[in-house]
């Protein structure tokens, strides 16, 4: 088989387990526009800024919702033996990563896309439609690291004994850096900053992505296989 | 800050990196310590098997 | 003690204490000139031990991940007991920065904290450190527990860098002062004699206390072998 049509197996297995039972999605959709409910109720006052700080509430409720999914995806791949049979299947130990993150990053993306709506009209926002380009493609890049480092270490996390519970105490650090970033960027874009700026966010998350790539697909082999 | 509002940190910084180097090194010497012995009666118990 | 420790242990702490004598009796007060006055600003003194621990600790946690690399190259165990002793020796380092750092911080801006990069970058430094020893504890079997860790040790090296530069991205400006540059010290003398000997000094100590830790690791083994050995025959 070739290597797409390898990777695109294991998406395909995703996604087909994903529509029979959707729980997943409606489970990580639902709890982030909890979370906004409950951001609007606990920061009610300062709310009134929502410019500057609402990009950080974005990024906040999208960083837990994605652990949920992260160790929602291996759940049942641990329990239900499907990563023994993937790894005794034909594929390429290599490109299970990548089968693995690319399922993670459609779910993500597909949650944010119905959420980000909402987050706007909850909290009164308004974008232009260029700005809301560069605003989803921040989103969109911001995901791929959260995938490539979220897959990797959800693996490890659920092969440890305390299990999800590892997930966030290894994957917040790690995340930060990318945060930082995200923040400042969909930060920047919301205010109205120079879009050098907001540029300067994007290419750092954009090198973020690539390392964190490459780093978690050369180490997850090691993670899988005795 | 001048040196009388600044030396409680100074010093502070000095004892606690001296602290904490020693409390390493005391704790890391008393477990090799009693790992070695370990190790002693362990291999008298293998050789006195053969 | 083993001897090889010993030596480095005792050489360290003798350079250490000739960097304290240095600091304090022989490099010149650190001077502000403030409209004319002149202000010592005696916290500086600080720095002389605060720098080469943080740099100590940088070392460490790269060889932590560097040997974490070839363990997972090489499958060797040793590689993987000197990836655990470095990171540890380095993770002590990086709790005796956040130690120091915060004493200065309080000494030279008058508070006990300020979300600034590089006070930022350790603080994320230390949970993603504590996190790794955490994954040790809770996985059991011992060929997945050195896995793991190799694993997270390298991404840990990696993010580090990363910390750091998005840390200068934000409206939170640098305010931590910087003395290396690309052009060299920004101080010389006996200022910098001072420095370099804690430096050397540092870096001595903990190789001894990595090298101890190292003995710690290998003494363990051995008695797990001895145990195996005594069950079997």
């Amino acid at each position: 088989m070739a290597a797409g049509k390898q990777v695109f197996a294991i998406v395909k297995k995703d996604v087909l387990a994903e529509l029979r039972t959707k729980e997943m999605v409606i489970a990580m959709l639902l709890f982030v526009i909890l979370a906004m409910v409950v951001f609007s109720q606990a920061f009610g006052v300062i709310l009134n800024d929502l410019d500057r700080v609402g990009g950080g509430l974005l990024w906040v409720a999208f960083l837990f919702m994605s652990m949920l999914g992260l160790n929602r995806s291996f759940v049942h791949e641990k329990d239900e033996g499907c990563l023994e049979g993937l790894l005794m299947s034909p594929i390429d130990r290599p490109l299970i990563f990548f089968g693995k993150m690319l399922g993670n990053l459609l779910f993500l993306s597909i949650v944010e896309l119905f959420a980000v709506p909402i987050f706007f009209v909850l909290f009164r926002l308004e974008l232009g439609a260029s700005m809301a380009g560069i605003f989803l493609a921040t989103i969109f890049l911001s995901n791929v690291g959260i995938a490539s480092v979220g897959t990797l270490l959800s693996t490890i996390s659920i092969n440890t004994k305390t299990r999800d519970l590892m997930l966030p105490i290894l994957f917040l650090p790690v995340i930060i850096p990318l945060l930082i970033a995200a923040v400042s960027a969909t930060g920047g874009i919301m205010s109205g900053e120079e879009l050098t700026e907001v540029y300067r966010s994007m290419r750092f998350i954009a090198v973020y992505d690539i390392i964190f790539l490459l780093v978690a697909y050369a180490l997850y082999d090691y993670v899988i296989s005795e | 800050m001048e040196f009388q509002e600044a030396w409680p940190y100074v010093v502070g910084v000095y004892m606690s990196i001296w602290a904490v180097l020693l409390i390493y090194v005391v704790v890391l010497q008393k477990k090799l310590a009693a790992v070695k012995r370990e190790l002693a009666s362990l291999s008298k118990a293998v050789e006195r098997k053969g | 003690m083993k001897k090889s420790s010993l030596i480095l242990a005792s050489a360290g702490a003798l350079l250490l204490m000739a960097g304290v004598y240095l600091a304090f009796f022989v490099a010149p007060d650190a001077v502000v000139r403030i409209d004319d006055r002149e202000l010592v600003r005696y916290s500086q003194k600080i720095f002389y031990f605060h720098v080469p621990v943080a740099e100590t600790s940088f070392v460490f946690l790269l060889l932590g991940g560097l040997f974490g690399a070839m363990y997972l190259g090489t499958r060797k165990r040793s590689y993987e007991q000197m990836s655990y002793a470095a990171v540890e020796v380095g993770f002590i380092f990086v709790l005796l920065v956040m130690i120091t750092g915060v004493l200065w911080t309080r000494a030279d801006w008058g508070v006990w904290w300020e979300w600034e990069p590089r006070l930022t970058t350790f603080l994320v430094l230390t949970l993603m450190y504590s996190g790794y020893f955490v994954l040790r504890s809770s996985v059991q079997e011992e060929s997945a527990k050195a896995r793991f860790g190799a694993i997270f040790s390298i991404i840990a090296a990696v993010n580090v860098p990363l910390t750091f530069v998005a840390g200068r991205l934000d409206s939170l400006k640098p305010v931590h002062p910087t003395v290396f540059t690309l052009q060299g010290a920004s101080m010389e003398g006996p200022m910098l004699a001072a420095f370099l000997v804690s430096m050397f000094g540092m870096l001595l100590f903990a190789t001894s206390l990595y090298i101890m830790r190292l003995d710690l690791l290998r003494a363990r083994e051995d008695i797990e072998y001895l145990k195996e050995e005594l069950e079997v025959g």
